[in-house]
This record gives C-alpha cells, structure tokens and sequence, in this order.
C-alpha cells in the first residue's frame, strides 16, 4: 500500500490497518489520529511531524522509522519494536511503551511525561532533554524493570520517576534532574552525575562507587547504606544528606557541603574532606581512618566514638563539636 | 535634549572610575528596575545610552538622587555603593545643566518655581495630561505605548513599567516630537509593530488628543486662550482613587487657591485627596487589576499582573553578585500568587514583585514549553533565531540533534537581556518561517513560558 491509496482510505473512514505492510511509507505531517497500525511491518517508515494521538501501535514493528516531532499523546506502542527509530522532539505525553523494544532509538528532548514505560527495553538509547515527569518505570517483576544500561540521560527530566532496581551505571546523568525520584538498590557504578539534581531522591543501598557527583546537589536525599567508594564528590551539596553507614572509602569530597548532614557508621577512610563543611553534622561511630579534614569546619558536629585516630584534621574547626569520648570541645 | 558630545564626555569620565563595573550595574539597575549580576549581560547595554535614560527618567538632580537612594537601600553592600551611588550623581550634574529644550519645558521650570511659593498646590501639565490619561480604561496599555516610543523597546512587566512616572513619560515624547503629527506618527508606528493594532490604535489616539494641548500652548495663537482639558480638570472619585495610588504625588485636597501660572494666568483644581481620605489603595488596586486583566487573559500563564502595589519583597536584597542575591522565602510571592491580604493593607505604592526564577535548573521550563507546543518546532524556531532559518538538510539536522532543548534556552536567555527582546525576536523569527501559524504558536507558547525567568 502506497501513501496515496493509505490516505485515501483513511480520509473515506477506514481506521484499522491491523497487520498491513507499509515498509518505508512516507507520512510526513500527515493527519492520521486513532488508526490501528496493531502488528503492522513499517519499518523505515517517515511520519515526521505527524498527528498521531491514539494511534495503535501495539506489536507493530517500527525498527528504524522516524518520528520527529511527531504527535503520539496517548498512542499505544505496547511490545513494539522501535529500535533505531528517531523520536527527536516528538510528543509521547501518556503513551503505553509496556515492553517495548526501544532500544538504541534516539527521544532527544522527547516529552514521555505520565507516559507507561514498565519493562520497556531503553538500552543504548538517547534521552537527552527528554521529560520522563509522572512516567512510570516500575519494576513489575524482579528483572523486568526498565532497561537504561548505556542510555544517554543528560539533562533528562526524571523527576518523581521510580527507578528502582534499574541499571544505569556508566550512564551520562550529568544535568539530568533527579529531584525526588526513587532509585533504591539503583546501579549507579561510573556513572556521570555531574551538576544533577537528586534533592530529595532516595538511593538507600545503591551503589554509586566511582561516580562523578561533582556540582550535583543531593540536599535532603537518603543514602543509606549507599556505596560511595572513590566517588568524585567536590563541592557537591550534601547538607542534610542521610549517609548513615554509608560506604565513602577513598571519596573525594573536597569543599563539600554536608552541613547536618547525617554520617552515622559511615566508612570515611582515606576520603579527602579537605576544606569541607560539616557544621552539626553527625558522625557517630564514624570510620575516619587516614581521612582527610585538614581545614574542614566541624563546628558542632557529633563525634561520639567516631574513630579519628589516624585523620587528619590540621587548620580543622572543632569549636563545639562533641569529641570522639563524648567532651566538648572549646 | 542632551547632546550626544557630552553623553559621551561623562560616560567616559565615569567608565574611568576605579568603579566603573559598578557604576554600570547601578545605571542599568535603576533604568531596568532589576538587579543583573551577569557582566556580559549589562555590558551589553552602553553606559552612555543609560545615562541617558537615566536623565530622562529623572528629570531632576533630586529625583536622580532619590532613585539612587532607594536602590542603594535594598543593596546587600550598601556601604560600597553609596560611594558609587555618589560618584553616579556627580558625574551626572553636566546632564542636568542644558537648557530647557522648548518653551514647555521652560513652563515647567516655571512651576516648579511656583512651585516653591505655593507648596504642593501646584501640578505640571505633563501631571495634569497623565492625570488624564489614568482616567482610560486603557491606562495600563497607554503606559504601555508611551513606554515603548520613548524607549524603544516593549515592556510588559509592570514592575518596569511602574517604575517610570507617566508625566515623564509625557514629558520625553513631548520632547522627541516637535508637533502633534509626530506625536502621532511616533506612536503609530510602534503600534505598527503590535499585535494587538486595533486596540493599541485607539490607545494612540488617546494620548495624542491628551498631549494636543501641550502643542496648544506653544502656538496659543492657533487655538484662542488656553481651554485643554488639562486646565479644566475635575477631580472624581476614579481620580481620587488613582492618584491615590501614587503617594509621591499625594497632595492636600485643593480648594481653590488658584495657582499664579507665569504668564499663562490659569486656573484649574487638583486631582489628588489626602492619604487619610479613607479611599482604599485596595480599591484602586481592584481598578488596575480589572484594566490589566484583559492582558493577563491572553496570558493565562503569565504572572498576574498587580502594577500599583510596590512591596518589593522580592527584591528585598540586592548584591554585587548572584550570591548576594537573596530570593523570598514566602512562597505566595515567589510563586504566582499574589497575597491578596497584603496588597490590601499596604497603604500605596508598594509593589510585590517576583523573583526571576533560577536560570541555573531550566527542567520546569522545558515541561513548560513540551505540554503547550510542539518540541521539534519549538527547537527549530530557537534555532532559526539563535543561528539561522533551519533548513531540512543533514547539517542543519546535525546541529540541532547536537544540543538540546535546555541549550538553545540557555543560549536564549544569553543573547537576550530583557524578556521583550526575546519575544519579539521570537515572534519575527516565526513570521520568516516557512509555516508561520506553526511556529508562532509555538513562539507564544515560549514566550509565556521564558517569562518567569526574566
């Protein structure tokens, strides 16, 4: 079937193209809203700028087709195969991707707000600038959360979204907003956080181990049991930051804030504090071994048998803080 | 007007100034009504073209000292520039020494000479014409206009626009056109450029027939004894209420004591009641709001607007750099809510004014843009207008693939300093598209969105 005689079908009323054939079709800016394209071969299709609301997609096999800023609110793309396609600036506001094979696909600054992605395979692909807002990620079954191994989440709005269990380590996070999102037991391995926004995000027990969190502000986020050996953490926000029995070995947290920041049990050994500010914060119990808060401000922190034995803390502020044997310093 | 030869004399001597990065940003805060800590941004402005508008906007050494004065006040520095708040001043003082440019003006001089012997009886006839001009349903927009002939540039932010007096206003057009019909042909032609052109049309009538006596005046023998408007002014209840509004000009209730006019030998009555008159600045605030709300209508998302009320919460500190910058805490200021409460028990001409949102963290922004507009086509729109018209071939493909959303904003809000820069050159850029009804949509829909953050 060729454009003409699909357009002309359409316009006299038909809508259900279930299964059709309409490889390398040409659909630009075409007024297509509602069809059923359900199980249809349109692959390497053009439907650039395209109204598309509602459109039945569902195990359609889309591989290579482009859709830039096409109009897909509330289309249904349910175990489709979108690998490759091009999805650059197009609206998927409320869309179901259940299942769908996305991968490689390149959602540059694509708007996926509330859209349903649950165990959709996002692997490889480019979501830069995208809005993932009210998007539902949600691991349905234990290994059958949403895949974003490799994906490309710069300045990629996840705010709220559930991401727990997912794997994103060596991901490209950097500027990607994060502010309140659930990212429990979350692989964050390598990955690239710079200047991202995790206020409020809760990452108890992920593991961050040689993460770049340079500029990134993690202000009232939980990092419960949370690895964070040999992260890149210079002048990053932490204030009121829950660390407790957190894993910091070999940290660099250079000028950081972790003003109140909660450091209970937490392992610090050989991370560089230097400069840091730890006013009021609370590190009972603390590993300190070799760690370095030369010049840090620890004025009024909780120490209580925190192991400082072996730290360094020339040019350090204690006035006020409660020392390791329980005195007040002054 | 000043000469150009000593404009540049003075901004040379002050951008020799050990100071001078400051003084720029004290000129350019007082012109714009905002703090700008970013020095690419406010070297795009030329000092001698603020110093102008500064003069222009300050008609007097007083007045200059004034707005000086409240701007250094809400300073986190204050000490450091009252120093080049004072430098600013003095530098300034061959600026106010011209002679007055045409035989208004001279009248004015005279009363302000009255002035002095008769107290606060006496008003200007660029007062007088203002005056006049509040009384239009269409007040808000004939400030507007006027604003936008004598600068330039539109505005659309009523914490700028409340800044400039509307008898300055008056005054500076009456000083850039020579006659009536260049009051007209001035004001057209920024009308010309609207959107709005009938509305604003009508608008433009009015303040030509308002300014028609001031060029009345000059050629007296054209029209027979002096009978404009302005000299037969009643007062009314709406006037009462709108001047009410203006605590700088509250002046006792007149009765009678006509003022000796210089030669003119007029009459007329004053249009202001005392504070205590018990007319609620909250009742003016309601006429205002109602005159501004067919505007914000056509904005739905644009902050509503609240022109006579000043509160300046939201600026409440200014500093020398974006640390010293300190946002309101109280969240029904710092978001779109106005706390009606305190417009009502503020007295006159407080303001509440919003912070600009943080540039620093633009995703609110972008949610903003891909609910009301197409992604693609807003990209290629700030695109068209950052570089060049987008075309549909691979190299213009590539380049706008390489940055996102966020980083054509960011380079947006680089190249434009005020909000109705950005919006107007959003709007030309989408009329030269191929497909101008797609993409103006989708430069209305930015334009409402960047707003805040100006």
């Amino acid at each position: 079937m060729n454009t003409q005689e699909l357009l002309r079908k359409y316009e006299s009323g038909h809508t259900d193209f279930k299964g059709a054939s309409l490889r390398g079709i040409d659909l630009v800016e075409a007024d297509l809203i509602d069809i059923n394209f359900s199980n249809a071969e349109i692959s390497n299709a053009n439907f650039m700028l395209a109204f598309m609301n509602r459109v039945n997609f569902t195990a359609a096999n889309l591989t290579n087709t482009r859709f830039s800023g096409a109009n897909l609110n509330q289309a249904r793309f349910v175990r489709s195969i979108l690998s490759n396609a091009d999805l650059h600036g197009a609206s998927l506001q409320g869309a179901d991707l259940r299942g769908a094979n996305i991968t490689l696909a390149n959602l540059l600054d694509t708007n996926l707000i509330d859209s349903d992605l649950r165990n959709a395979n996002l692997s490889g692909a480019n979501l830069s600038g995208a809005c993932l807002r009210g998007a539902n990620l949600r691991e349905e079954k234990r290994n059958q959360s949403a895949n974003l191994r490799g994906a490309n989440l710069y300045q990629t709005d996840l705010r709220g979204a559930n991401l727990s269990g997912a794997d994103l380590s060596r991901c490209n996070l950097s500027q990607a907003n994060l502010q309140d999102a659930t990212l429990r037991g979350v692989d964050l391995r390598g990955a690239n956080l710079r200047g991202a926004n995790l206020q409020g995000a809760a990452l108890s027990d992920a593991n961050l181990s040689g993460a770049e969190l340079g500029d990134a502000n993690l202000s009232g986020a939980r990092l419960e049991r949370a690895d964070l050996s040999e992260v890149k953490a210079d002048g990053t926000q932490l204030e009121r930051t829950i660390l407790t029995e957190a894993k910091l070995v070999r940290a660099t947290l250079i000028e950081a804030n972790l003003t109140k920041a909660k450091l209970n049990r937490s392992d610090l050994s050989r991370a560089n504090l230097k400069g840091a500010t730890l006013t009021e914060a609370m590190l009972s119990e603390a590993y300190c071994a070799r760690s370095n808060l030369s010049h840090s401000d620890l004025g009024q922190a909780i120490l209580i048998r925190a192991e400082l034995s072996s730290a360094n803390l020339t040019g350090a502020n204690l006035v006020g803080a409660t020392m390791p044997d329980g005195t007040l310093y002054n | 007007m000043i000469p150009s030869w000593l404009l540049d004399e003075v901004s040379q001597k002050l951008s020799q100034n050990p100071e001078h990065l400051r003084i720029h940003k004290l000129a350019f805060a007082v012109c714009a009504n905002r703090w700008e800590a970013n020095a690419e941004a406010i070297a795009q402005y030329q000092l001698r073209d603020l110093l102008h508008q500064l003069q222009l906007t300050h008609p007097t050494r007083d007045d200059l000292a004034t707005g000086l004065k409240n701007l250094a006040v809400r300073l986190s520095r204050p000490k450091e520039y009252a120093t080049v708040c004072r430098a600013l001043w003095s530098e300034m003082a061959p600026l106010y020494q011209q002679p007055a440019p045409n035989p208004a003006m001279e009248m004015t001089s005279i009363m302000e000479d009255a002035g002095e012997d008769t107290g606060p009886l006496v008003q200007s006839p660029y007062e007088a014409i203002a005056n006049q001009l509040t009384q239009s349903p269409n007040a808000i927009r004939i400030k507007k206009l006027l604003y936008g002939v004598c600068s330039g540039s539109w505005e659309n932010d009523p914490q700028v626009l409340a800044y400039f007096k509307l008898p300055s206003l008056v005054q500076q057009l009456h000083q850039l056109a020579p006659n009536l019909e260049h009051v007209s042909s001035r004001l057209n032609r920024v009308v010309a450029s609207l959107n709005r052109r009938t509305e604003y049309s009508q608008v433009a009538q009015n303040i030509t027939e308002a300014m028609r006596s001031l060029y009345d005046i000059e050629h007296p023998e054209d029209t027979g004894p002096l009978s404009g408007p302005i000299f037969q002014y009643e007062e009314t209840d709406a006037d009462a209420q709108l001047a009410a509004l203006d605590s700088d000009e509250l002046m006792p209730t007149a009765v009678g004591a006509p003022p000796a006019f210089g030669d003119y030998g007029l009459s007329r009555k004053i249009c202001a009641v005392p504070a205590d008159s018990g007319i609620g600045a909250h009742e003016a605030a309601g006429y205002y709001e109602a005159a501004e709300s067919y505007e914000a209508a056509c904005y739905p998302t644009a902050v509503s607007y609240h022109e006579p009320t000043a509160l300046s919460h939201g600026y409440d500190a200014y500093g020398d750099g974006a640390a010293d910058y300190h946002a309101p805490n109280d969240p029904a200021i710092n978001g779109n809510a106005i706390d009606e409460a305190r417009v009502g028990a503020t007295a006159t001409r407080e303001e509440i004014s919003e912070a600009p949102r943080d540039r620093s963290d633009l995703s609110d922004l972008r949610v903003e843009i891909m609910q009301y507009t197409n992604p693609l086509r807003a990209k290629m729109l700030l695109f068209s207008n950052l570089h060049h018209p987008f075309e549909f071939n691979s190299p213009d493909w590539s380049k706008i693939r390489a940055q996102t959303i966020g980083d054509l904003l960011t380079q947006l809000f680089e190249q434009h300093a005020t909000f109705e820069s950005a919006e107007q050159t959003l709007q030309k850029t989408a009329q030269q598209m191929t497909q101008p009804d797609d993409y103006e949509q989708a430069a209305g829909a930015i334009a409402r969105a960047i707003q805040p953050y100006y």
